[in-house]
C-alpha cells in the first residue's frame, strides 16, 4: 500500500486517482476538525474540500518534514480560522431550535441540552482559542502539532488552551448552561 | 509562590506535555495542597464538559468523489486558459516590443514641441519694451496710445486734478 508521501508525489504528477486515495484516507479527520471548528455541515464540507484542493495545488512543493496528517490539520485549521475571523460568532446566526414534537427520554434531552450548551460556549470563544481546544481535545494533537497547525509557538498554544478553558468554565457556569 | 508555579503547569500536566519528573512533582504537591487540587479538578471538569459535545455527523456521502471531480475540473480550466503573452511567437513578441519603444520615442518628441519647444525661459531684460510698458502705469504714455487717451479722459473728468 503506498504511503501518503508516495500518493502526494503521484498527485503532484497529475495522478487524480492518487489524490482520490489521499482524500479517502484522510477525509474523516478533515471533516471532523472542520465541523467542530465551524459547527455547520455545509461550511465544514466546503472547508474540508478546499483544504484537499489546496494540498493538491501545493503537492509539487510538499516536503514530508512532518506527517501528512499534521500537514492536513494545518491546512484545514487555517482555512477554518480565515472563515471564522471573517464572520460573527455562530451562536448569533443560529435560530433557536423549535421544540420537537417528541423530545424523547429525559436523559437524552439532558444530554442534548448539555451538548448544545458546550457548542454555544465553544462558538463564543475567539477563533484561535477554539481551534487550540478542538485540536487538543478532539483531534489529540500535541502542543507542537497545534502550534504548527495554527501558525504560532508552543508557549502561545499553552496560553490559548489556558484562556480557552477558563472562558469555557465561566460560560458553562452561567444559568441555563450548567 | 510554589502554588502559582504549580498551577501554571496544570494545563501541560493535563495534556501530557510534562516529563515524568515534572509530573511527579505536581502529583506530590497536589496531594498535599487543597487549592491546587481544586484547580486541577476544575480543569478536569472542563475537559469532561468538552467531551459532551455531540459527535460530528457522518461525513457527507460522495465527499471524496466530489473532491476529485472539482480537482479534475480545475485542471481542465487551467489547461484552456493560455497566458496571453505566451500565445505570441517570439518574432511577434519582438515586433510588439519594438512598436512600444517606437511609440514612446515619438510621443516624447511630440510632447516637447507641444509644451513650448524652447527650453530657455523668457529673459525679461531682452523683452519687447512695449509689451513690458503695457503693465507700467507710472511711466508717461506715448502720444496716441490707448493709455494716453485714457489718461486724457480721466484727467478731463477730474478737472485736471484741481
Amino acid at each position: 500500500m503506498p504511503t501518503d508521501e508516495e500518493l502526494m508525489q503521484a498527485a503532484a504528477g497529475g495522478n487524480l486517482d492518487a489524490f482520490g486515495e489521499l482524500v479517502r484516507r484522510h477525509q474523516r479527520s478533515a471533516w471532523n476538525a472542520a465541523w467542530r471548528l465551524l459547527g455547520d455541515p455545509a461550511e465544514a464540507e466546503d472547508a474540508a474540500q478546499d483544504a484537499f484542493l489546496k494540498i493538491l495545488d501545493a503537492a509539487s512543493r510538499y516536503r514530508p518534514t512532518a506527517s501528512f496528517r499534521t500537514y492536513l490539520y494545518r491546512v484545514v485549521t487555517r482555512l477554518c480560522l480565515d472563515r471564522l475571523e471573517k464572520k460573527r460568532p455562530r451562536y448569533m446566526d443560529r435560530l433557536p431550535a423549535s421544540p420537537s414534537a417528541d423530545p424523547g427520554p429525559p436523559e437524552a434531552l439532558a444530554r442534548r441540552e448539555s451538548a448544545e450548551a458546550v457548542r454555544r460556549a465553544l462558538d463564543a470563544l475567539p477563533p484561535r482559542q477554539r481551534a487550540a481546544l478542538v485540536l487538543r481535545h478532539y483531534e489529540n494533537l500535541s502542543y507542537q502539532e497545534i502550534a504548527d497547525a495554527i501558525g504560532t509557538s508552543v508557549k502561545s498554544v499553552e496560553r490559548l488552551l489556558a484562556r480557552g478553558r477558563d472562558a469555557l468554565q465561566g460560560r458553562l457556569k452561567e444559568p441555563g448552561n450548567a | 509562590m510554589r502554588c502559582r508555579h504549580i498551577q501554571s503547569m496544570l494545563n501541560r500536566y493535563l495534556d501530557g506535555e510534562l516529563s515524568s519528573e515534572q509530573r511527579g512533582d505536581i502529583e506530590r504537591h497536589v496531594g498535599a495542597c487543597d487549592s491546587c487540587r481544586e484547580a486541577l479538578e476544575r480543569l478536569r471538569a472542563t475537559a469532561a464538559a468538552l467531551s459532551q459535545l455531540a459527535q460530528p455527523p457522518d461525513i457527507p456521502a460522495g465527499f471524496a468523489e466530489r473532491a476529485v471531480i472539482r480537482a479534475a475540473r480545475r485542471r481542465e480550466q487551467r489547461r484552456v486558459v493560455v497566458p496571453f503573452w505566451k500565445s505570441f511567437s517570439p518574432a511577434m513578441r519582438l515586433a510588439a516590443a519594438a512598436m512600444v519603444i517606437l511609440g514612446l520615442g515619438l510621443g516624447s518628441m511630440m510632447g516637447l514641441d507641444f509644451v513650448g519647444g524652447s527650453a530657455t525661459p523668457p529673459d525679461l531684460a531682452q523683452a519687447d519694451p512695449d509689451a513690458v510698458y503695457g503693465f507700467d502705469y507710472l511711466s508717461d504714455a506715448p502720444a496716441g496710445s490707448l493709455a494716453d487717451v485714457y489718461l486724457t479722459l480721466a484727467s478731463a473728468n477730474n478737472g485736471g486734478g484741481q
